[in-house]
């Protein structure tokens, strides 16, 4: 065999691992390299925004392992995330070509395919990351708005309420996860009204409690609507809130032009 | 693929928006059942999914950086302070 050839064999034997994102809206925001990962891979791993999701990816490649059972223990989200960064390694060093398939960017609040991708080069092996269309690149068309027209802060929800995070009030700020205020221990599912007040309180130190914001949501298949829903904060507590909520806040005061 | 994955792929890929008859229309072509056009027709990501036998109970969550051990060996950062 000559070198060229003894480089592919060695390749197809020592296992890879590529993270790509599906995007948000299912057929809608795939990429073509993407598409072509997950096409060629001997096993895919998939963390989708619905089980119709993952059978769309089934059906592009059969051998598709969804990562939703790791869910279902009562474990805390970080342990959750430690087993199915274990699961896609293991296959990994078993010298396959792996997949890991994530909605949205693989890279955007996503903290299993960055750590596992980490972890794979760590241990040798050809890992990287495809970027794919996230819930924030949905949001700045649906909503029309633009993050560098004030520039935008953006945290996810239970960071900001839970950490000294100082709030820019000239810029649009993102609350990601707004469903699930109040889950510090990143144990639960949703969110309760009182959460909700606790998050209101704090920013009301910021803004009026009749600012307005979003509560928007995106479009998973093409047949949904945008959830784009005007509310004072204030009223946030008594808010219908999913686990793909976000909160979208405007600024509430012009930029200060500093003539130096 | 299946016929309803098949036609929520190709509505996705299109990028159009379809009044109620174009997309009773489209369903037809891709032989959906009168089932599944009703939920399609409805929004109805559950009775889609059941209809596809797929799984109705899904959990998506963002996870934070905060916790993260890049974070922890840098030690030209401040350390948060938690409120």
């Amino acid at each position: 065999m000559n070198t060229i050839g003894q480089n592919m064999e060695q390749k197809k034997t020592q296992g890879r691992l590529v993270c790509v994102g599906l995007g948000m809206t299912l057929g809608a925001h795939i990429t073509p390299a993407s598409l072509k990962q997950i096409e060629s891979a001997d096993v895919v791993f998939i963390g989708a925004s619905t089980g119709i999701v993952e059978e769309w990816v089934k059906s592009i490649n059969p051998n598709t392992i969804s990562l939703q059972p790791f869910y279902q223990g009562r474990n805390s989200r970080k342990e959750t995330y430690a087993q199915m960064i274990e699961a896609i390694l293991e296959q990994v060093r078993l010298g396959k070509n792996v997949c890991g398939a994530f909605y949205g960017h693989p890279g955007v609040f996503a903290l299993a395919p960055r750590k596992a991708i980490k972890q794979a080069r760590e241990e040798g092996y050809d890992a990287y990351m495809e970027p794919g269309i996230s819930a924030e690149a949905c949001l700045y068309a649906d909503l029309g708005l633009d993050p560098g027209a004030t520039g935008c802060q953006q945290f996810e929800t239970n960071q900001f309420m839970f950490y000294n995070r100082q709030v820019d009030i000239a810029s649009l700020l993102i609350l990601w996860q707004v469903g699930l205020a109040g889950d510090k221990e990143s144990s639960n599912f949703s969110t309760t009204r009182e959460s909700l007040q606790q998050l209101v309180d704090k920013l009301v130190e910021y803004y009026p409690p009749t600012h307005r914001a979003i509560v928007y949501e995106a479009k998973l298949l093409a047949i949904d609507t945008i959830r784009q829903e005007e509310i004072e904060l204030r009223n946030l507590p008594k808010a219908e809130l999913n686990m793909n909520s976000t909160l979208v806040i405007p600024a509430y005061k012009r930029l200060i032009d500093l003539k130096l | 693929m299946n016929n309803i994955v098949n036609f929520l792929s190709q509505l996705g890929a299109s990028s159009q928006s379809l009044t109620q008859d174009q997309i009773i229309e489209l369903a037809g072509e891709h032989q959906l059942s009168e089932q599944e056009i009703q939920a399609v027709l409805e929004r109805d990501h559950q009775k889609i999914a059941e209809l596809l036998n797929a799984r109705t109970n899904v959990c998506g969550l963002l996870l934070p950086a905060e916790d993260d051990e890049d974070a922890e060996d840098d030690s030209s950062r401040e350390e948060e302070i938690a409120a």
